[in-house]
């Protein structure tokens, strides 16, 4: 029977031809169901349909759309009838919706489309209900949405000049009060506008290039403390700005935008501006006093210098005199002799102190005349200088490893003859004395321990020691003062000068003089002098 | 025994001239002393062969012409220029000192405050 033949054949296409279909179904990326256009039965359907539902596949499959979807209903009957009614597909995009899903309510978020799938007739037949997921992506959008919400509040709120630009145009999409105050507008003119034409009076001076920079790189832009004039309260007023630029990246990292922040720091650069000032101030007034005290110190050198030089002509003669008075004198009564003594010694006195403090007065004055100076040499010349006092002692005076160094010779001449000259007179009765002159340098571990000294320069330690009473050692400072003595003028001639006379040079020279001894056990002088300036 | 016979001092100063006779007596009766009060005068008296000394004591600070003037001038002279001559002076800035020795002198004292030690120098320097 040949019909019936080819209606198995036709059969067998139909039903390839729906398994084809099938296939395509099960395999769409979307969900699908396909429901009857009269019952509203559910004939097809496939697993991503059955995944948004969120109800079994089995309660899907042979039942009332509306059953099934009873949730939905009040809100989709309608449309699907009118589809059904009118052939016009009904899309939904991404709508709200509350779906009972796995037994409980889920708010998600699907876009969805009711397809009238008509027969040759031209009635509808069935409806194709496509959906599609969004909740994640829209969940982010929404994200995203309330973040720039919250941004915008932060923008508003904030006690800072902020504002977004939006694009490559630097919109202006929003700004808040102190910006416009910043700018010198109200909102009006502004929001909405590229920045640049809102604000012509920006242009060419350099933003337009730091803003694309921000906006090609995504390198943001600080810039502290510029200077600006702003039209506030009616005046321009000059403040200073803290800026930056940020970009704002989107999801994908692209940038959309650039967020600037503007900060007044014009009271903290005011503040600095007035500290410095002041300092700068002071620091004339400093100098300007220095530089008087400086004068003040040379009238008083040079007083010094008159005064003792004067007066010395003066006071030799009168010492002189009083010895050719005296020598003169025949007979003269006891009382007178011891007077004529005393004028003697008084005016001898006299003359040592102006001599010396003459010479105290100089040592400052000498300042250009370092010379590379051999201390071996120095010392020589003292024991030539006091040859007849060493040998009416019969003292010694060795010395040893005596460097050449930068020095005012003549002061060098002048700190060695007084330790020498100390060291002979103070030397113990009934004993040849025996001074020792010897230099070493100081290593740095050494230097560190002498606080005076200027640990940036190397030093020579030259010992001047004898044999003599000594001192205690408790003295070893105050010697160096001047005018303070620990013997009396009788037992000891002297001034009291001599020891702060050498302490002035070794200081002259960057250097330093301290002592050692103990009574009756000698005496150690200890000069620290550089090796150079 | 005596060196030299006979002395000029050039000082300013009377009253040295005073004390340095007085110190000179005590020493010796058989030295003749002459004094000058500035360099100037006593280039004028050697010139003039008014004075013959075989020593020569020489202040410093003098009025018109100083003691360094005055010995460069004298170490010109031929017949002057082999005077000896000792710088006598209240100073004794090493400086001093030292221009004295380039100048020519053969010799500097500071003035000395005591009269006693005048009278040691000057018998240091007569006698040998």
């Amino acid at each position: 029977m040949p019909d019936e033949i080819s209606l198995n054949e036709e059969q067998k296409e139909i039903d390839h031809g729906n398994s084809r279909f099938q296939k395509l179904v099960e395999q769409a990326p979307i969900g699908i169901c396909i429901i009857n256009a009269i019952t509203l039965v559910a004939e097809i359907l496939n697993e991503r349909f059955v995944q948004v539902a969120g109800k079994p596949y089995k309660t899907i499959l042979g039942s009332y759309y509306w059953d099934t979807f009873a949730e939905a209903a009040p809100y989709y009957e309608t449309a699907l009838q009118d589809v059904v009614d009118k052939g016009v597909k009904f899309t939904a995009d991404e709508v709200e919706l509350m779906l009972i899903r796995d037994g409980k309510p889920d708010y998600i978020n699907v876009t969805f489309v009711y397809d009238p799938i008509k027969g040759e007739d031209g009635t509808t037949q069935k409806v194709a209900i496509w959906v599609v997921e969004n909740t994640e992506r829209v969940r982010a959008q929404k994200k995203i949405e309330d973040n720039e919400h919250a941004l915008r509040n932060i923008i508003l709120q904030a006690p800072v000049a902020m504002c977004i630009f939006r694009g490559a145009e630097f919109i202006i999409e929003i700004a808040n009060e102190k910006m416009f105050e910043f700018w010198g507008r109200g909102s009006d003119d502004i929001i909405g506008k590229p920045v640049f034409e809102a604000l012509p009076e920006a242009k060419n001076q350099g933003y337009e290039e730091l803003l694309s920079n921000v906006f090609i790189t995504g390198d943001s832009f600080t810039a502290n403390e510029l200077p600006v004039v702003l039209p506030r309260n009616g005046k321009r007023e000059n403040v200073f700005v803290n800026f930056s630029y940020e970009p704002i990246r989107e999801v994908d990292n692209s940038i959309s935008g650039i967020i600037a922040v503007a900060i007044d720091v014009t009271k903290q650069v005011t503040n600095r501006h007035n500290i410095e000032s002041e300092v700068a101030e002071r620091t004339r007034e400093l100098a300007e006093v220095n530089q008087r005290l400086q004068q003040n110190n040379k009238e008083l050198q040079q007083f010094a210098y008159i005064a003792s030089h004067d007066l010395q002509e003066p006071v030799r003669k009168v010492f002189t005199y009083t010895q050719m008075l005296e020598k003169n004198l025949v007979a003269v009564d006891e009382r007178s002799a011891t007077y004529i003594k005393k004028i003697a010694a008084a005016s001898h006195k006299m003359l040592a102190l102006i001599r010396d403090v003459l010479s105290f007065s100089q040592l400052s004055r000498e300042r250009e005349q370092f010379k590379q100076v051999n201390l071996a040499d120095i010392v020589e010349n003292i024991k030539n200088d006091f040859e007849l006092l060493i040998e009416e002692k019969q003292a010694v005076i060795q010395s040893k490893n005596l460097p050449v160094l930068a020095a005012i010779p003549l002061q060098m001449n002048q700190l060695f003859g007084n330790l020498v000259s100390n060291a002979l007179k103070f030397s113990k009765k009934d004993t040849a004395p025996v001074i020792e002159i010897t230099g070493k340098t100081l290593s740095k571990e050494a230097l560190s321990k002498y606080k005076d000294l200027n640990q940036s320069l190397e030093y020579y330690l030259i010992q001047v020691s004898d044999y003599g009473i000594g001192f205690n050692q408790e003295n070893a400072d105050i010697i160096f003062d001047i005018f303070q003595r620990l013997n009396s003028t009788v037992e000891y001639e002297g001034t009291g000068i001599g020891l702060a006379i050498c302490k002035k040079i070794a200081i002259n020279h960057n250097g330093n003089l301290t002592a050692r001894s103990g009574l009756n056990n000698g005496a150690t002088f200890n000069i620290f002098l550089p090796k150079s300036r | 025994m005596l060196l030299y016979k006979s002395l000029l001092l050039v000082d300013d100063d009377v009253d040295d001239h005073e004390i340095f006779m007085a110190a000179l007596e005590n020493i010796s009766s058989d030295v003749d002393l002459k004094t000058a009060e500035n360099g100037l005068k006593a280039l004028q008296l050697l010139r003039q062969k008014a004075v013959t000394p075989e020593l020569i004591f020489l202040d410093i600070n003098m009025p018109l012409m100083n003691g360094f003037q005055f010995l460069s001038e004298l170490k010109k002279q031929d017949g002057l220029k082999d005077i000896p001559v000792i710088m006598y002076s209240t100073t004794s800035a090493p400086e001093a000192i030292e221009q004295a020795k380039q100048t020519g002198a053969i010799d500097f004292i500071s003035k000395p405050e005591n009269f006693s030690e005048l009278e040691l120098v000057l018998q240091r320097i007569l006698y040998k």
